[in-house]
């Protein structure tokens, strides 16, 4: 045995963060498991346990490279750290002197517990243009729309029964929290939970696995998610089920928000949303009266052309059938003492001149983008136009190629960029057309803190194994770029200095909170009620403008937007685009996942693959039958952006007018375009709007489609434009 | 240690293939690590979780998702077949145990299996699942078990195994109460 | 004495010439198709190393299978190769001729006992072979024949140096001649003679456990049509017995056999086994070997009934269905 150590770790493979105990032998990752004392249990997925494939892979990245040849070519230098980052941070000072700072982007991937250093840099570099991405099509327009409405930025369920009651109905809105907990509420706890509930609402397109489960079952049409959370709160409110003592103690501009459900009477829903009046009628009478409820909301609600109003009409839910703080319904936790990780990043945001806020690109038509950010479509629109203000992007994980609408336009956008570097672990299609390319350690090589989603719980990512080469962790490299280019936010002498920092609230070192594992405030730490206390306003509130829950905002009003829910039909429907629907009859949704894919990411773990080596679209059988189409066929799925193939999967559990695509698949062993173009679904996608207007969002999850096989040998090449 | 049955619940599996990933975890099975991506690797899993398309009548939806791997049987007729005696029972457990050393790889077990579940390592030898018997031992909860996040798989000795069919049955029959 | 002269001069150069000449181009077909053999279990150069050591000391892991058999056979080898090569007459003829040549000889008390067992061994094999009706329908004439060749010479050898057949006329004059004759026969066939596995057709259930085994890829099974025919690639294999070994039924053998026109086509199969498929009931696909299923079904399993004519696709689909009807 020899050298066997036993190290815990917190899994970050998703939003998630799942207990993980390791097991190291002799400098070698041998086993994952589950931490059974951690706040999962015990359970992982698939995701975090092909991790051990993950850091042996030979093909991950080991050195800094620099381009040798054009950008795209494929020709890299490896050169030291010390250059690449002199590189960067370089530059970085070049166009501030030039441009001013809001020539930078600084930007990242999905979360991973890192987002903290992204907006600390961008805020220390003092950019209105803080980042670009897929922040505004996944989690951004919910967390605005709670702030508008609540005055704090999320709501959570209460699947824990720490008040002493579990909800009773529980609604699962476009959100498969099985496959992933990628808003950081685990699938763990909502199986219990699911044992002490009395009803589970799902409301989903397709039967995904949990509907067995579901009493019932509301098949939308994608895209229009607001107009039944509007048709249940108009069956509630006519019918007075909703909470009276809180609306009328709570809440602000019930009245306006009555007389807006009125315009969405069930039957009006029913054409809407496809969903038969009755169902509707039923849901809202479970949702109201079997209380406390919670739902759990998906990302499929944020890429959406109305996404604020999809959010914030499910919020407007939750208030009035009084789910808010009570035990078992939704909760805003309360932080241990460490508080909130993310402050790391936004305390320094007054950094940022106000003016450079007002110049972030977009930000004149969005006001409700992420926090200092800038709206990625028009940046991309700029930029291929040539006119953009934006000169440098460093991104830090993800891959726009795949994550962002209209995957052409995105490539010709970055490579018109001045200057583009990027931090990951393998040479992932944005690598390719970089600068310099800066090679990241994994998860089980780094050590960091990680905040949880919903809060209640911050815990020690600690080290198992040294990187492969040279590979740097992430907090090492924010913390490298950031006291080079602006060393006055980034005072420290060693990453462990700026963890102890990270930490200082609960007087407590990193050393210590590593061997400690974890601080959390569970159980009877967890205060229900708090709108009742001092916690957010004395005297009792919600710390909105007017202390109470907006159903009628006035944060929107103010900005010039609807400050009631509506619906808006997506931007490409049978009923917004009559004219498409003709060449395109099929309704398209580029929502189809894979529990065991984030993204693109583990697609070339041997594991993974061997479970799914090709990309499935999801087509009815009697659709597939009218088109000739059989089980494993090759198809071609066509808009008027383009068309991917992908193999045919028979899937009865939804409207046989829906096509169903995965969303990303990246062929590892292939090279350029043939690498990113023949499955991606976001060649799919328009950038071309229409966009939500407080949030930006661009619609990707109600688009119209045809279809047809793929004849033998038709799989032609594909190239960049 | 008792004798041990298993129990994977279609009603909950969540074909999340947590099971899948685990057990190739637990027993490094292949496909392994290469340079280059191989477009369509193939090792060996012991685990299958099939899909049951969906049946929907009025608000139900039916779809269970079966996972399907050596059930353990008592009166296993893969023993019963194999010419070379290389399938055996634990005396302890009752689990069934592969002899490595012994299997030739006729396939005779998945001939006679009524679950199809042997499954062959790329030398054509008999690879089943073991219910992580090491760990049995150690006190621990089976790879598979104890990663399942929907707590669709359960290892207890035959009598609560039955127990628990039973009971869900009821409830299911009962309807209405959630499981 | 033309004719004595002929079978001692020019038909003896022949027949050693002719034996030199059969062993180095076995031997280089051998090398040819080991080295480029696409389906060694383990290839590299370490394992073709080890397939000639294997080629070369035949102790064939089948050993354990037929202790008492096995021991017969080496005895016989042993025999086959001391007696002729450390006789005291063929020294004696060696030193004689124009190479000189000379050795250290066998007792004429040892090479009389060793003749003896070997023709013991002979008698047995011919006689098991003409006896036992399992093996005799297997074999062919020419395995018979094969073993009177490789005996003759032995028979005759003994005769002439005890004189035991000089009372009869025309064998007492010639029994000399017959000697060398045979002797020479024997050299001839050496280059003919091959070592094959064969697949008891009675015993033999298509299970295709040989294949598996079988370090080189000289044994090869492809399902085409209704049927599974297994294939064979003779200079391909080392004659390690690793099939006889596996063999669940002890339907592989390994045993010599005389081919002619084999020897100059180093790189053809032949088919040397053929079963028929068994067809799923449900889905009418092909599956398993039917001898086997046939055995699977003998050996009384009560609860097979309902799903064993199934393949294991089938199998699988309607337990999916059994659990979508039970868990309703």
């Amino acid at each position: 045995m020899g050298d066997k150590q036993f190290i815990k770790s917190v899994c970050k493979a998703c939003h998630g963060g799942c207990g993980v105990i390791i097991t190291v032998e002799n400098g070698v990752v041998t086993y994952l498991e589950g931490d059974p004392e951690s706040i999962t249990r015990g359970t992982m997925c698939a995701k975090g346990l092909a991790s051990i494939q993950h850091i042996n892979h030979p093909d991950r990245l080991k050195y800094p490279f620099k381009r040798a040849g054009e950008r795209g070519e494929g020709k890299w230098e490896r050169v030291s750290w010390d250059e690449a980052l002199e590189t960067i941070t370089g530059k970085m000072k070049e166009l501030i002197e030039k441009h001013g700072p809001n020539a930078i982007c600084n930007s990242q991937g999905t979360g991973r517990g890192y987002n903290r250093y992204t907006v600390r840099l961008g805020n220390s570099i003092g950019t209105g243009n803080r980042g670009i991405g897929s922040s505004h099509i996944c989690y951004f327009p919910r967390l605005r729309a709670f702030e508008a409405t609540f005055g704090f930025n999320r709501l959570y369920c209460d699947y824990h029964g720490w008040g002493g009651e579990y909800p009773k109905t529980q609604i699962s809105w476009g959100k498969q929290i099985e496959y992933s907990s990628s808003d950081g509420e685990m699938a763990v706890w909502f199986f219990e939970a699911l044992k002490h509930a009395k009803n589970l609402i799902l409301v989903d397109p397709r039967a995904t696995s949990i509907a067995n489960k579901a009493n019932l079952w509301l098949q939308i049409r994608p895209g229009t998610d607001a107009a039944l959370a509007l048709g249940m709160m108009n069956v509630i409110i006519n019918e007075n089920l909703h909470d009276r003592e809180f609306v009328a103690n709570w809440t602000h501009g019930f009245d306006k928000l009555k007389e807006r459900v009125q315009e969405y009477p069930p039957a009006k829903v029913e054409e809407i949303t496809w969903i038969p009046k009755e169902k509707i009628v039923k849901a809202a009478r479970m949702f109201a009266i079997d209380t406390p409820g919670v739902i759990q909301t998906g990302e499929s609600l944020d890429a959406s052309n109305n996404s604020t109003s999809n959010g914030r009409s499910i919020m407007c839910l939750m208030a009035i059938t009084g789910n808010v703080e009570r035990p078992g319904s939704m909760m805003n936790w309360i932080h241990p003492a460490c508080g909130p990780m993310a402050a790391f990043g936004f305390e320094i945001f007054d950094n940022i001149k106000p003016e450079n806020i007002e110049k972030a690109i977009g930000s004149d038509k969005h006001r409700f983008l992420d926090y200092g950010r800038c709206h990625t479509e028009t940046v991309l629109r700029q930029l291929r136009e040539g006119n953009c203000d934006l000169k440098m992007l460093h991104q830090h994980g993800g891959n726009f190629l795949f994550s962002l609408a209209n995957t052409q336009n995105v490539r010709k956008a970055l490579l018109n960029l001045e200057f583009l570097s990027v931090a990951d672990q393998f040479m992932s299609a944005m690598c390719e057309i970089a600068d310099v390319v800066l090679p990241v350690a994994h998860w089980l090589e780094e050590e960091d803190l990680w905040n949880t989603h919903p809060g209640f719980c911050t815990r020690a990512v600690n080290k198992a194994i040294d990187p492969p080469g040279e590979a740097w962790t992430t907090p090492k490299i924010y913390f490298e770029i950031g006291r080079r280019v602006a060393p006055k936010f980034w005072p420290w002498n060693s990453v462990e200095e700026m963890l102890d920092y990270q930490l200082r609230k609960a007087d407590i070192t990193w050393k210590e909170f590593s061997k400690l594992g974890h601080l959390s405030t569970t159980g009877k730490d967890q205060k229900y009620y708090k709108h009742k206390t001092d916690y957010w306003v004395k005297g009792g509130g919600f710390p909105t403008a007017t202390g109470k829950v907006e159903l009628y905002s006035t944060a929107l009003e103010k900005a010039g937007y609807d400050p009631l829910p509506s619906h808006i039909e997506p931007g490409e429907s049978y009923y917004s685009t009559p004219e498409v629907a003709k060449e395109y009859p099929l309704l398209l949704s580029t929502g189809g996942r894979i529990p065991y894919h984030f993204h693109t990411q583990y697609t070339n773990l041997p594991w993974i693959r061997e479970l799914q080596p090709y990309p499935l679209v999801q087509i009815h059988p009697d659709t597939a039958k009218e088109y000739g189409i059989e089980e494993g066929d090759w198809v071609w799925i066509e808009t008027k952006r383009g068309r991917i193939r992908q193999k045919a999967k028979m899937f009865s559990g939804m409207d046989p007018r829906l096509v169903v695509v995965q969303a990303s698949f990246c062929y590892w062993e292939k090279q350029g375009p043939e690498r990113v173009l023949p499955s991606n679904a976001n060649v799919l996608t328009s950038d071309d709007g229409p966009f939500d207007g407080p949030a930006g969002s661009v619609n990707m999850r109600a688009l119209l489609c045809k279809i047809y096989k793929m004849e033998e040998g038709d799989d032609t090449q594909v190239s960049f434009s | 240690m008792t004798r041990k049955s298993v129990f994977r619940d279609p009603a909950q599996c969540m074909n999340c293939k947590t099971c899948i990933i685990a057990c190739k975890l637990k027993h490094m099975f292949p496909p392994h690590n290469t340079t280059g991506a191989a477009a369509d690797p193939k090792g060996v899993n012991l685990i299958q979780v099939y899909h049951v398309d969906p049946e929907i009548s009025g608000d139900n939806v039916h779809q269970p998702f079966v996972s399907i791997a050596c059930m353990h049987c008592e009166d296993a007729p893969c023993i019963k077949v194999c010419p070379s005696s290389a399938i055996l029972k634990d005396s302890e457990t009752h689990i069934t145990l592969v002899d490595q050393e012994r299997c030739i790889g006729c396939k005779a077990c998945l001939w006679v299996c009524p679950y199809g579940a042997p499954s062959f390592n790329e030398d054509g030898k008999l690879v089943l699942c073991d219910l992580c018997i090491d760990r049995l031992r150690e006190g621990k909860k089976t790879a598979c078990e104890a990663a399942c996040p929907a707590s669709a798989i359960y290892v207890a000795s035959p009598e609560e195994i039955s127990e628990l069919r039973a009971r869900k049955a009821v409830e299911r029959i009962a309807g209405g109460k959630m499981e | 004495m033309a004719f004595i002269s002929f079978i001692e001069g020019p038909l003896l150069w022949f027949s050693f010439l002719f034996f030199a000449a059969g062993i180095v181009t076995r031997f280089i077909f051998f090398s040819f198709v080991i080295i480029k053999s696409s389906k060694p279990r383990n290839p590299g150069w370490s394992n073709t190393l080890v397939s000639f050591l294997r080629l070369f000391l035949p102790f064939h892991m089948a050993v354990i299978k037929k202790p008492v058999y096995a021991a017969l056979r080496y005895l016989f080898h042993i025999c086959l190769f001391v007696v002729p090569i450390w006789l005291a007459g063929h020294i004696a003829l060696w030193e004689e001729s124009r190479f000189d040549w000379t050795w250290g000889t066998l007792s004429d008390e040892w090479a009389d006992w060793m003749t003896l067992l070997f023709l013991f061994i002979a008698a047995y094999l011919f006689i098991r072979r003409v006896i036992l009706s399992g093996i005799r329908t297997e074999s062919k004439k020419e395995d018979l024949l094969l073993i009177i060749i490789t005996a003759l010479p032995f028979l005759t050898g003994y005769f002439y140096a005890h004189g035991t057949l000089d009372s009869i006329a025309f064998l007492g004059d010639n029994i000399g001649t017959i000697h060398i004759l045979s002797g020479e026969l024997m050299l001839i066939m050496v280059a003919f003679l091959f070592c094959r596995t064969r697949l008891n057709r009675e015993m033999c259930t298509g299970c295709a456990a040989c294949e598996l085994s079988c370090p080189t890829g000289t044994l090869e099974f492809r399902d085409e049509g209704r049927n599974r025919i297994f294939s064979y690639l003779l200079y391909q294999c080392i004659s390690c017995g690793a099939c006889v070994n596996t063999c669940p039924e002890k339907a592989a053998e390994l045993r010599h056999e005389i081919d002619i026109l084999r020897l100059f086509r180093p790189t053809s199969r032949e088919t040397i086994r053929s079963v028929e498929l068994k067809e799923c009931e449900q889905c009418n696909g092909l599956y398993a070997p039917g001898p086997l299923m046939r055995k699977i079904e003998n050996v009384g399993l009560k609860i097979t009934d309902d799903y064993i004519q199934f393949c294991p696709k089938c199998r699988r689909s309607n337990y999916l269905e059994r659990i979508r009807v039970s868990t309703r």
